[in-house]
C-alpha cells in the first residue's frame, strides 16, 4: 500500500469518525460530574431523564439539580441524559440495575414494571411527603396499580389548536370552535394556497395517535371514550367509526400538511416552520408545542395563539385531554429509595420552583402536576403559557377531562392506534375494521391488567 | 530413552494444539456471553409470550402461528424479498462495471476509489439524512428541478407507498456499491494479466475478456458478495427505519422493523424472538445451499 493511500484511507476514517459523531443515537450524558470518591455520608442518586438541548439543559440542572443537591448535603443526585431512554431504561432494570428514578413514559408503560417488581410503592413517601396535599388527586389516581401507588407524573399537557395570529387577522379570521366554523376555514385556507394543518410525522412516527384521539374526544365525546375505556361500550361503536371516517376524510381533502405524501415527509421543522411563516395555518398539538413557537415564529414577523380544540359533533361539550408526558417511580433495585423519594418530593413541594423550571425551560416540559398561580411564575413567562395551564389544571382539577391515547391506552394497541390508522388514510383497512381490532386488542390488553386506572367523570 | 522419547513430541503436540485455543478463550468467551447466550434465549423466547420484562409464560407454537397469518410479517418477507432482489442485481452490476472500467486507468484511479468509498465509511444515520434534504419534498431537488421545467421528479419520495422502499433501496445502494467496486477491483487486479494478453491476440474483445477471463477469475469474490448481500438484506433496518420507520402504512416494513417494533413498541418480546428466528433460519437456508454447493465441487 502506497503512502498516498494510506493518508487518503487516514483521512476517510477521521471524515467517518467525525460524521459518525452527528447521529442522535449518541450516549448518555453526564449532566455534572460526580465527585469522587463522594464524601462519606453521603449517598448518591441517578436517574435518566431524556435529553434535552441548550438552555432546557442548563435550566434543569440549575432550576432542579442544583437546588436540590445544595439543599441536600447528605445526598448527591446525579442527571443523566439518556437518549432511547424508555428501550435503556427497560433493559437495565430487566437486567437488575439502571438508575434510582425510574422515568416512563407514561402510567401504562409501569404497570410492566409493577408486575415485574421492578418499581417500589410509594404510599409510605406520599403520606411521610403529604403528596396528597401537594399534588392533584387525579395525577395520584393515575399512577395507582392494584390501590397503590407506584408512580408520579412528571409532566402533564393537553391537546390545543396552535394558529398563526397574524395570517388569521390579515384574514379576518377567527379560531374556529364548531366542525361546520373548521371545515369552512379549511377550505378557505386551501382555497388561497395556504395548508389548513401544519401537520406531519416524519419526526414522530406517534404524532398519527394525536388526531386518533383527539377526534375521538371531540366527535364521541370524552364521556364515551370513558365508556370505551371502561369497556362499557366497545370501540367499534359508530361514534368512534365514523370519529375515524372523518378524520380520513380530512386527510384525503389534503387538509394535514398538504396531503398524504407530505405528511409522512416532513419533520417537526417542516412543519413548526410552515406555522410560523405562515404557509400554514393550523396545527393540533399538545401544549409541548409552547418550547416549539416561540423558536419557529422568531424573526417571521408573525406572531403564534393557541386556541381550545373546536367540537366536531354538536351534541359534545369540548374539552381537554389529559395527557401525562412522564412518570416517575423508585427502582425496587435502588440501595437508597429515601433518598431518591427525597428528590421526588423536590419535583412537588415548592411551586414558586416548580414555576421557575417550567418557565426556563420553555413551558413543555417538566410540568408538575400541583396547583400552581400566575403569582408562582416569575415575571418574564408568557401570558399565553400561563392562560393555557391555569386553564386545563382548573378543568381537569374539576375532573372535566378527556383522555389522551398516549397516557390511558396500553402499550400494544397505542400502536395498534398508530400503525393502524396509515392503512386506513390509504384505503387499505376500513374505519370499521380500523375500530374492530383496536376493541379486540383493547379488549385482550384490558383482561391482562395493561389498562391504566381511569380517571372517573363527575 | 524410548519413553522420554515418545512423551515429548506428545507433551509438544497438546501444547500446540492448546496454545491456540489460549488465545482465542477470550474472544470465544465473548462470543458465548455476548452472541451464543442471546441467541440461545431468544430461540427460548420465540416460545413464550414475554413481554421483555418479568416472567416468560411458554405458549408453544403460538407465535409462530401467528407469525404465519400476520399480514403486517407477510408484507415485510415480501419487503425483504424484493430487497433482496434489487441487492442482488442493481448494485453488484454497479460494483462490476464500475471495477471494469475502472480497472485499466492507472492514473487517478486512486481518486476514484476513495470518492466511491466516501459513503461507505459515512454512518448510515448520516447519509440518510444527507438524501432526507436532497429528497425533501418542499426544499429538495424536485422541486428545484420542477421549477427549471422538469417535474416529474417533484415526489415525496419516502411519503408514498409506491416509492418508500425503492427509495430507500437507492440511498442504501449509494452507499453500498463504490464499495463493492473496491472490493471487485482488488480481484480484478489479482487476476494473472498473461490471460488477457493471450486472449487478446485470439482477437477477443473486451466483453469477452471480461465474461471469459475476468468473472470466472473473480467468481469466488462475486460469490461471496452475493451470499452476503443476501444474508444483509435478510437483516436490513437501519436505513429504513431511520427514513420511514417501515412506514408508510407498512409500505417499507421489513422484518427487522418488524422485529424491532413487536419488542419496543408493542412490548411483545416473544413475538419478536419468534420473527428473529424466522430471520435465522432465511440466513440459514442460504448458507446451507452455499456450503451444499462448495461440498459439490463448486469453486466459490
Amino acid at each position: 500500500m502506497n503512502k498516498r493511500l494510506i493518508l487518503i484511507l487516514t483521512a476517510l476514517l477521521a471524515l467517518s469518525l467525525l460524521l459518525s459523531a452527528c447521529p442522535s443515537a449518541t450516549p448518555a450524558e453526564e449532566a455534572e460530574p460526580t465527585p469522587t470518591p463522594l464524601p462519606e455520608g453521603v449517598v448518591k442518586v441517578t436517574w435518566w431523564t431524556e435529553p434535552l438541548l441548550g438552555t432546557n439543559r442548563e435550566a434543569l440542572l440549575r432550576d432542579f439539580v442544583d437546588t436540590f443537591n445544595a439543599a441536600h448535603p447528605d445526598i448527591f443526585l446525579e442527571v443523566l441524559f439518556q437518549p432511547d431512554l424508555d428501550r435503556v431504561t427497560r433493559t437495565a432494570i430487566q437486567g437488575g440495575a439502571g438508575p434510582d428514578i425510574v422515568q416512563s413514559p407514561g402510567p401504562a408503560f409501569v404497570i410492566d414494571y409493577v408486575e415485574a417488581g421492578h418499581v417500589l410503592p410509594l404510599d409510605d413517601y406520599a403520606a411521610k411527603y403529604g403528596w396528597n396535599k401537594e399534588i392533584f388527586s387525579w395525577a395520584l389516581d393515575v399512577g395507582k396499580v392494584d390501590g397503590h401507588l407506584y408512580s408520579l407524573p412528571l409532566t402533564y399537557e393537553t391537546m390545543v389548536l396552535w394558529y398563526n395570529k397574524t395570517l388569521f387577522d390579515q384574514h379576518g379570521w377567527t379560531p374556529p370552535t364548531n366542525r361546520a366554523e373548521l371545515e369552512a376555514l379549511a377550505e378557505e385556507c386551501q382555497d388561497q394556497g395556504i395548508i389548513p394543518f401544519a401537520h406531519a410525522n416524519a419526526s414522530w412516527k406517534a404524532a398519527n395517535e394525536w388526531y386518533v384521539g383527539m377526534f375521538y374526544s371531540n366527535y364521541a365525546g370524552a364521556d364515551k371514550v370513558y365508556q370505551a375505556l371502561t369497556q362499557q361500550i366497545h370501540w367499534d361503536d359508530p361514534l368512534f367509526v365514523e370519529a375515524v371516517a372523518l378524520l380520513k376524510d380530512y386527510m384525503d381533502r389534503g387538509w394535514f400538511g398538504g396531503g398524504r405524501d407530505n405528511y409522512y415527509s416532513l419533520t417537526l421543522t417542516d412543519h413548526w416552520g410552515a406555522l410560523g411563516d405562515g404557509t400554514a395555518a393550523m396545527k393540533m398539538e399538545g401544549t409541548w408545542g409552547f418550547m416549539h413557537a416561540p423558536i419557529y415564529f422568531e424573526g417571521t414577523g408573525n406572531e403564534w395563539e393557541w386556541a381550545p380544540l373546536p367540537k366536531l359533533r354538536d351534541e359534545v361539550t369540548p374539552v381537554y385531554d389529559l395527557g401525562i408526558g412522564s412518570t416517575v417511580s423508585i427502582n425496587a433495585a435502588s440501595p437508597h429509595p429515601d433518598a431518591a423519594a427525597e428528590v421526588l418530593d423536590w419535583l412537588y413541594s415548592d411551586p414558586k420552583r416548580a414555576a421557575q423550571l417550567i418557565s426556563d425551560i420553555g413551558g413543555g416540559e417538566y410540568v408538575v402536576p400541583i396547583p400552581l398561580t400566575e403569582e408562582d411564575f416569575p415575571p418574564e413567562v408568557d401570558p399565553r403559557f400561563i392562560r393555557a395551564l391555569t386553564t386545563f389544571s382548573a378543568k381537569f382539577a374539576e375532573g372535566d377531562y378527556g383522555y389522551t391515547t398516549w397516557t390511558f391506552w396500553p402499550a400494544r394497541t397505542e400502536q395498534y392506534i398508530i400503525s393502524g390508522i396509515e392503512e386506513v388514510w390509504n384505503g387499505s383497512l376500513t374505519p370499521e375494521a380500523y375500530c374492530q381490532e383496536q376493541q379486540r386488542l383493547f379488549a385482550a390488553d384490558l383482561a391482562a391488567g395493561k389498562v391504566p386506572p381511569i380517571p372517573v367523570r363527575p | 530413552m524410548t519413553t522420554h522419547q515418545t512423551t515429548q513430541p506428545r507433551r509438544r503436540n497438546w501444547r500446540n494444539q492448546l496454545v491456540p485455543w489460549l488465545f482465542m478463550a477470550p474472544i470465544l468467551a465473548l462470543n458465548v456471553v455476548i452472541i451464543l447466550g442471546p441467541s440461545l434465549a431468544s430461540i427460548y423466547y420465540a416460545f413464550t409470550d414475554w413481554t421483555g420484562m418479568g416472567r416468560a409464560r411458554f405458549i408453544g407454537l403460538a407465535n409462530f402461528t401467528r407469525m404465519i397469518g400476520d399480514p403486517v410479517y407477510r408484507i415485510a418477507l415480501v419487503n425483504n424479498l424484493k430487497w433482496t432482489a434489487i441487492f442482488l442485481t442493481v448494485p453488484i452490476f454497479m460494483g462490476l462495471l464500475g471495477a471494469m472500467l475502472l480497472a485499466p486507468i492507472k492514473r487517478g484511479q486512486i481518486f476514484f476509489r476513495t470518492a466511491y468509498f466516501i459513503p461507505y465509511v459515512i454512518a448510515s444515520v448520516v447519509n440518510a439524512q444527507i438524501w432526507r434534504c436532497i429528497l425533501h419534498p418542499l426544499k429538495g431537488i424536485g422541486p428545484w428541478l420542477a421549477r427549471q421545467g422538469i417535474p416529474w421528479l417533484n415526489v415525496a419520495w419516502f411519503g408514498r407507498e409506491s416509492t418508500a422502499l425503492y427509495a430507500i433501496a437507492f440511498v442504501d445502494n449509494w452507499h453500498w456499491w463504490g464499495f463493492l467496486v473496491v472490493v471487485y477491483l482488488a480481484a480484478m487486479q489479482a487476476v494473472d494479466t498473461q490471460l488477457y494478453e493471450a486472449a487478446r491476440l485470439e482477437g477477443a474483445n473486451r466483453w469477452q475478456e471480461f465474461w471469459y477471463i475476468t468473472l470466472p477469475s473473480i467468481r469466488p469474490t462475486l460469490v461471496f458478495t452475493l451470499l452476503m448481500t443476501v444474508i444483509w438484506s435478510f437483516l436490513v433496518f437501519d436505513y429504513i427505519y431511520v427514513l420511514t420507520e417501515g412506514g408508510p402504512a407498512h409500505a417499507s416494513e421489513v422484518l427487522a422493523t418488524e422485529v424491532f417494533n413487536a419488542a419496543f413498541g408493542r412490548f411483545e418480546a416473544g413475538y419478536a424472538a419468534a420473527v428473529g428466528l424466522s430471520m435465522s433460519l432465511f440466513c440459514g437456508i442460504v448458507i446451507a445451499i452455499f456450503v451444499a454447493l462448495r461440498r459439490r465441487g463448486w469453486e466459490i
